[in-house]
């Protein structure tokens, strides 16, 4: 079983948790707000200002990283009892508490990313159907094909909260942040226009539900819970 | 009643002239050698060679050197002829009739013309559905094939993430080689593989729906 340890450099980042509770809230708050949008410097000169104490900006970015770091940690460290306590004991304890909410309240969006992180296979997220007949075609000029197409939109983004992130705001991007961003999206979507017809369509529905109906049968059930 | 009658003339005439311009002088001249410059046998199997060729591309045919040891260019030409034939017959949804019909338009040999529109007959069904595929379609799905799989450990994390997750895999088979080809491959957990499900039947409703009405 690991333990959980924070090295010198991360305990020295989150050195500026030492200080009252609302001011944590704040930073943790910046935290949550790097998840979904990424680095804010703007945010953080504005909070080293607010901060008691003379607090640079950059001192507030580490900080703000730092804890990231620490929510990252303590899912990972899933065997260990996270215990935030015992892990930054100089800190007072409603700050401990501030931090523990802080933790609990991301751990399944970190979980979900980190554990299918490493190997991005695209998934499924939308599908557009149209039922079409096919009345002629060059080589046919009187036909009446009955045709399903179908556009599968995929994503290599695990999880669905991940997923909107990707959809946030274009509004106040600039053009360089919007150009990255198209390039992201080019590089994790995929859209595809396939066609079937409906006797596929119905061996297609059957053998899905096979696989369903196979994944919650009391072995795979087993097997599942005895690797977790 | 005798408007009607002469309407319905007049509609096939020029439904015939129309047809009569499909074929090309190349391609009467080569249907014309069938049963006379190439005699009733050779004639016969070539035109069993020719749509053996149109309706599976890949196929070997036993050779038969007799057809082309004489009037090799009359035999190309020919083969040209049949398959261009069965192609525009096609195209056109002509029955057995109506090639028949035009075939003596172009005075071709009594032989030749029964045998081909017997090979036609024989193998209309199979013809259209050749031609149904040809052109441009959007890859088309015919297989899914799926497994089953659950995470132990993962170089990110130290732990399963305790839930299975299910790979699917469409695809096609391909009719002439029986080989199978994967059009998309991507992956989905439980919820997400019923919430595809229930759109797959949804749009297998609005099949049914459409041929109830």
């Amino acid at each position: 079983m690991s333990t959980l340890r924070l090295s010198q450099e991360e305990r020295d980042h989150l050195a500026l948790l030492q200080r009252p509770a609302s001011e944590v809230v704040e930073l943790c708050k910046s935290a949550f707000d790097y998840l979904v949008n990424g680095p804010n410097l703007e945010r953080y000169e504005l909070l080293a200002k607010k901060c008691s104490g003379s607090v640079e900006s950059a001192t507030v970015q580490h900080a703000v990283e730092a804890l990231i770091s620490l929510l990252i940690h303590v899912t990972t460290n899933t065997n260990e009892h996270s215990n935030i306590r015992q892990l930054l004991p100089e800190l007072g304890e409603d700050v401990q508490e501030v931090l523990e909410q802080f933790v609990n309240s991301k751990r399944s969006f970190v979980e979900g990313s980190i554990k299918s992180a490493n190997i991005r296979a695209y998934r499924l997220v939308n599908l557009e159907w149209r039922l079409e007949v096919r009345t002629a075609s060059r080589c046919l000029l009187q036909q009446s094909n009955v045709v399903i197409t179908m556009k599968l939109y995929l994503h290599t983004e695990p999880k669905n909260e991940n997923r909107e992130l990707l959809e946030i705001d274009t509004t106040e991007r600039s053009e360089r942040e919007l150009s990255a961003m198209q390039e992201d999206e080019r590089r994790h979507r995929k859209d595809l226009l396939v066609q079937t017809d409906v006797s596929s369509l119905l061996h297609m529905i059957r053998s899905l539900e096979d696989a369903l109906a196979e994944s919650k049968s009391r072995r795979i059930r087993n097997i599942v819970d005895a690797i977790h | 009643m005798a408007t009607a009658t002469q309407s319905s003339t007049s509609n096939a005439n020029s439904e015939d002239a129309n047809n009569s311009g499909l074929l090309s002088a190349t391609v009467v001249a080569g249907l014309q050698n069938l049963g006379t410059t190439l005699n009733a046998a050779i004639s016969k199997t070539l035109i069993a060679n020719s749509m053996k060729l149109t309706l599976h591309p890949d196929a070997i045919i036993a050779p038969v050197p007799e057809i082309y040891a004489t009037n090799a260019a009359s035999a190309k030409q020919s083969e040209y002829a049949v398959v261009t034939l069965y192609a525009v017959a096609t195209k056109h949804g002509w029955d057995s009739g109506t090639l028949r019909q035009q075939l003596e338009a172009h005075g071709l040999h009594a032989s030749a013309l029964d045998e081909l529109t017997r090979v036609y007959e024989d193998n209309r069904k199979e013809l259209v559905l050749r031609q149904l595929q040809l052109g441009h379609n959007f890859p088309h799905i015919t297989d899914v094939q799926w497994r089953i799989v659950c995470d132990v450990k993962s170089s990110t994390s130290g732990s399963s993430s305790g839930a299975p997750h299910f790979h699917i895999n469409l695809g096609q088979y391909r009719q002439s080689s029986g080989e199978r080809v994967t059009i998309v491959e991507f992956m989905c957990n439980a919820e997400e593989l019923h919430s595809l499900i229930n759109r797959l039947k949804d749009i297998e409703r609005h099949c049914n729906q459409v041929a109830i009405t």
